[in-house]
């Protein structure tokens, strides 16, 4: 099916029009097709033809180039806005260190018998005077349960709220951007996980 | 002395002669007669959206029409600081070869 006033398809320029940022569409779109309706009437069909494609490929670096500078426009505006929720976020991901070093070794013995890793982390840790109080179930688990907090903060608010807008946290959520909820969600559950193992050990112990 | 590009200068001279013609298709055009050259439409719009965002150059939006599939054309023209800059790059041109005399082999 066509548009009205072209003899492009409705689904080529769709298609091309994804490949273009949205505040350029319509006015690129507009002279890819106007140019093209000129080469028809003057070349015929298979010569407009030969030109838009020739302009497509030609223009693609240039296509990639304005989405590029498009999006880092509305990720500097929105850094702008969210300076709070990147410090937040730098936070959780520092404070997630710790876990990191436990918990993959801590699978590695689990599943392979294999506690070299975990124990020269620990020897290490208890052996430096200024490193053996990051040793300590209060440090580690009061460390895992800010980043709990800090990376669960935005999701308990939106969840509570409603409104993305209202969103302060570890990362701002807008309407279609899925990886930043898959991210923050899977760091929630990994810390989350993290933090009951400590507890159940820690209660264990004492 | 932050200079304009050359594509930079030639897209600003052909918006200044185009008057209030000038949008996309027109620019483009005027451009590859300019350079001698096919200029992709992708081409002229990285640069034109460049200008717009230093402020050398000002857009306004025209009426849809039938030949465009009924989409809207955005023109461009010259703001006060497009046309300092053009001035600028004009100046040092000449101030650059002045005094040289005609090239010739050797």
């Amino acid at each position: 099916m066509k548009e009205e006033g072209t003899h492009l398809p409705n689904w080529l320029l769709r298609g091309v029009g994804w490949l273009i940022p949205a505040a350029e569409r319509e006015f690129l779109l507009g002279d890819l097709v106007e140019v093209y309706e000129a080469v028809w009437v003057e070349n015929g069909r298979f010569a407009a033809n030969r030109w838009f494609i020739s302009q497509i490929v030609r223009s693609l670096p240039a296509f990639i180039q304005l989405s590029l500078h498009h999006w880092v426009q509305r990720s500097m505006m929105m850094k702008t806005n969210t300076k709070r929720d990147i410090q937040f976020f730098s936070l959780g991901v520092l404070l997630l260190v710790p876990a990191v070093l436990i918990v993959i070794p801590g699978l590695v013995s689990s599943f392979t018998g294999w506690s070299d890793p975990l124990n020269s982390i620990f020897n290490f840790l208890r052996s430096s005077i200024f490193l053996s109080w990051l040793t300590h179930p209060v440090v580690i688990m009061g460390g895992l349960l800010s980043a709990l907090l800090l990376n669960a903060h935005s999701l308990f608010d939106f969840g509570m709220r409603r409104e993305p807008q209202a969103l302060v946290g570890t990362m701002t959520i807008h309407k279609g951007r899925r990886l930043p909820w898959i991210m923050v969600t899977t760091c929630t559950l990994f810390v989350t996980v993290i933090f009951l193992y400590l507890a159940a050990e820690f209660l264990a112990v004492f | 002395m932050d200079l304009l590009t050359r594509i930079e200068e030639v897209i600003l001279l052909a918006v200044y002669r185009l008057g209030d013609n000038a949008y996309g298709v027109t620019v483009r055009e005027a451009v590859a007669v300019a350079l001698q050259k096919s200029v992709s439409v992708g081409a002229v719009y990285v640069p034109l959206d460049r200008l717009t965002q230093r402020g050398l150059l000002a857009t306004a939006l025209g009426e849809a029409t039938p030949e465009r599939g009924g989409r809207r054309k955005r023109f461009y023209r010259l703001t006060p600081d497009g046309v300092a800059a053009l001035t600028a790059v004009r100046q040092f041109n000449e101030t650059l070869w002045q005094g040289v005399p005609e090239l010739g082999a050797g």
